[in-house]
């Protein structure tokens, strides 16, 4: 028992020497831990207060021929206000506009097709053609986008001209309709000189036509369903009497409807409005918080474990390591562990600061949280330990550290989100902590929802795997040949 | 070992090898090395630089396994050692292989740990610290340190579990010669009390303080003597210094020169009043000489046995080892 014992404490103690050994020497270096912990707190704290969630405004120039029917329209169109661009000129030269963006006068030509009118009348759509010369896809994205409201904005804008010109036709019909009962009433008391009004309503116009074939139809099918025909004089059901009094007054009622019917939500019958779950208003920096926490995590474990074990190789220590009773378990359950403390301590300063600093929410469970670090830092340190044990030098271990974070933020999630890559990225990026890492604190702290379980155990299969490779690694190094 | 070598009757031997032979590559490390190390001796391992000292003793330690040959130490192969035997051996490296981020005192904690020694190391490691007198610089981070106190660092931390058998790679070079003295009265102190102790030096003269000398060269072990021995074999006899009173003319010259007790005619002039011979035993040869002085009317100032340096012995060995080949 006695033996046991002893077996057990020495191999603790030994354990032990490795843990303080790593701990040690890291926190014995203070550049290093300002750079380590002050350096990534600052870095968020100046985007916190830097970052502005707002969109620049375009100079824009918009191209309209002289001869164009439009080009009074156009002009009066640029005095309103128009979303995300602000109009410097309006000219009839597309050269000077595209000479004026190359030399990056302006950010955006819209050139508006000539023949507009023709063309919509020829039942064709007119094309705006929006030139601009961004290199960055967001940028990209957002004049895509302001073109597509600015083209909205013109579309709705002619549906409103439209629906007021219905809306004055509208009336017109009314005072047809009226007359045509007092023709009527007239007619059931003789009265000539009303019938004589009714010749002159012979040829109603078409949309009055329309509605009254609405009404006829009790309103069920619209004029796509129901060919319409130009009715002549002789087959017109109001002059032949086909219609009744009560249809001409549904179909009073309705213009009177349509008339009365604000022209807005005519042409834009739904409004947006969009509601988070999220119980908080999260900023852009929030956002980005657990992403930079798990990217930094995940860097400096590979870096640190990463120079471990090649240090120990090339300075020399691993032949006392060779010569003293301590086996390659011992050695890297002591350098994990010792690596494990000196993080998550500082994992814990950094959740401290960007939380009470920053005012970063935290709405979910503090031990899924650390649960999470935990197993981030541990893959991480594993890779890590991967690295130094093949690499050939301090400043390769290095390198493939940096390889390992640019990846990182390309296929983490951290700006692109992972449904944008194609399937060999994703499968990188799931090999690497940093994206386990950058959902699931996501899902802890701003979400405050538990991340989905097979991320935990892939993270902890991960390990496990790793630590395995790391000791069967770590034991063939041990033994020279 | 050789023939000549003279152990004690019925040793324990603590370390044994038999054509222990390593092959890095093209290039021969040692080449069948055969030695015996008896227990609770001071084994010192002579060569010219590169000549395999390092490798025997990382074979010794298992941290090499061997081409062919085999080693035992403790009665075990070293590179099958178990943790138990592992932790009876102290080892100092040739170069500073400790921790440079660490002080000296947490090397020398992180040392003892390895070792599985407990918390109430605290004693312990101040004796060490004031045997290598490293006291007071306990906060210096070993990195700052000069070369010569990262070897004492190294020194004690090889000694900080108190092992039986102790492999010292060049534990001097760049000691000052009073601290090389300490240590070696230190040494002496841990042979005393039962250790075993394997030393490499490249200082030849270093070799008066151990109880066997191997010589290495070119990765074979040319012999394995007491310091007496060597010097008798390198030299190839004794050496005895005559001062005259006045000068010796050339025909007393030759007639001495052809006396039975001086060996092969070795006898040179080293000024016109004193010369050197050699001779197989100088306790015989000199009342000899002397009665011969007086036979022939020679008029002897000062006679006397002369221990030549290790580094002559050393050099002599080497080299008709070379102009052998």
């Amino acid at each position: 028992m006695s033996e046991f014992f002893h077996r057990v404490t020495s191999l603790l103690i030994r354990i032990s020497s490795f843990i303080s050994k790593e701990y040690f020497s890291t926190v014995s270096q203070p550049r290093l831990l300002g750079v380590l912990i002050l350096g990534p707190f600052l870095i968020l704290l100046i985007f916190g207060i830097s970052y502005q969630n707002t969109y620049r405004t375009l100079r824009t120039i918009i191209v309209v021929s002289e001869d164009s029917s439009i080009e009074a329209s156009v002009k009066a169109f640029a005095e309103l206000p128009m979303p995300g661009i602000q109009v410097t000129n309006i000219t009839s030269s597309t050269t000077g506009a595209i000479s004026d963006l190359k030399r990056q006068l302006v950010d955006l030509v819209v050139i508006v097709p000539p023949d507009a009118v023709q063309k919509i009348e020829a039942n064709q759509q007119a094309v705006f053609t929006y030139y601009h010369q961004e290199i960055d896809p967001f940028e990209v994205a957002y004049v895509e986008i302001v073109a597509e409201r600015i083209t909205e904005q013109t579309n709705r804008q002619i549906l409103l001209a439209a629906v007021e010109q219905g809306k004055a036709a509208a009336r017109t019909h009314q005072a047809d309709i009226y007359n045509l009962r007092e023709v009527r009433e007239a007619t059931k008391e003789n009265d000539q000189s009303a019938i004589l009004v009714t010749d002159e309503n012979d040829n109603l116009p078409d949309l009055l036509w329309l509605f009254l074939l609405f009404a006829g139809e009790g309103g069920e099918s619209g004029p796509a369903d129901t060919p319409v025909s130009y009715p002549d004089s002789t087959a017109n059901p109001i002059a032949s009497a086909e219609v009744g009094d009560d249809e001409l007054q549904t179909v009073d009622a309705q213009l009177t409807r349509f008339v009365e019917m604000e022209s807005q939500i005519i042409v834009e019958p739904f409004r947006r409005e969009t509601r988070s779950l999220n119980e908080i208003d999260i900023q852009p920096v929030h956002f980005y918080v657990p992403a930079v926490l798990a990217l930094l995590l995940q860097h400096i474990a590979i870096s640190l474990a990463g120079l471990s074990i090649v240090s120990e190789r090339f300075a020399g220590t691993m032949e006392l390591m060779r010569a003293a009773p301590v086996n390659a378990f011992e050695v890297l359950l002591g350098k994990y562990l010792g690596f494990l403390i000196f993080l998550g301590i500082l994992a814990s300063l950094l959740s401290a600061l960007i939380h009470w600093i920053l005012g970063v929410p935290f709405m979910g469970s503090v031990g899924l949280y650390a649960l999470v670090i935990f197993l981030v830092t541990i893959v991480s340190l594993g890779i890590g330990f991967l690295i130094s044990s093949f690499a050939r030098s301090d400043s390769q271990a290095i390198q493939f550290s940096m390889v390992l974070m640019l990846a990182s933020i390309f296929f983490s999630g951290f700006f692109l989100q992972l449904y944008q890559l194609r399937w060999p990225a994703q499968t990188i990026a799931w090999l690497m902590p940093s994206t386990y890492g950058l959902q699931m604190l996501q899902d802890i702290m701003l979400r405050g929802t538990q991340p989905e379980s097979w991320l935990f155990w892939v993270l902890g299969a991960l390990a496990l795997t790793l630590f395995t490779v790391n000791w069967l690694r770590l034991r063939g190094l041990m033994v020279q040949t | 070992m050789t023939d000549k070598q003279a152990y004690p009757v019925d040793p324990q031997w603590i370390v044994q090898s038999e054509k222990l032979t390593k092959i890095f590559g093209q290039e021969t490390g040692v080449d069948a090395l055969t030695l015996k190390i008896p227990r609770g001796t001071i084994f010192g391992f002579i060569g010219p630089s590169g000549c395999g000292k390092t490798t025997t003793v990382r074979l010794l330690l298992g941290i090499y396994p061997p081409t062919s040959g085999k080693a035992e130490v403790f009665g075990h192969q070293p590179h099958r050692y178990s943790q138990e035997e592992r932790g009876r051996i102290g080892y100092m490296p040739q170069l500073f292989m400790l921790q440079p981020g660490l002080t000296v005192w947490q090397n020398l904690s992180f040392t003892a740990s390895l070792y599985g020694i407990g918390l109430r190391r605290r004693n312990r490691l101040i004796e060490l610290l004031d045997l290598v007198e490293l006291s007071g610089q306990e906060r210096k981070i070993a990195r700052e340190l000069s070369g010569g106190m990262q070897r004492r660092l190294s020194l004690a931390a090889a000694l900080v579990h108190d092992p039986e058998l102790i492999f010292l790679d060049e534990p001097t070079a760049g000691i000052d010669p009073v601290l090389r003295r300490k240590f070696w009265d230190h040494f002496r102190d841990l042979k005393e009390q039962g250790r075993t102790l394997f030393i490499t030096t490249q200082y030849v003269g270093e070799a008066a303080y151990c109880d066997y000398v191997g010589v290495m060269l070119d990765g074979r072990l040319l012999m394995v003597e007491t310091p007496e021995n060597l010097k008798r074999i390198g030299i190839e006899g004794e050496v005895i210094q005559l001062r005259f009173d006045g000068y010796l003319s050339q025909n007393k010259i030759e007639l001495l020169r052809q006396q039975s007790f001086i060996m092969d005619g070795q006898m040179h002039m080293l000024d016109n009043l004193s010369l050197q011979l050699i001779v197989d035993d100088a306790a015989e040869a000199l009342p000899a000489l002397l009665r011969w002085c007086e036979q022939n009317g020679v008029e002897v100032q000062e006679a006397q046995k002369l221990e030549p340096s290790f580094d002559d012995v050393f050099v002599q060995i080497i080299e008709r080892y070379r102009n052998h080949e």
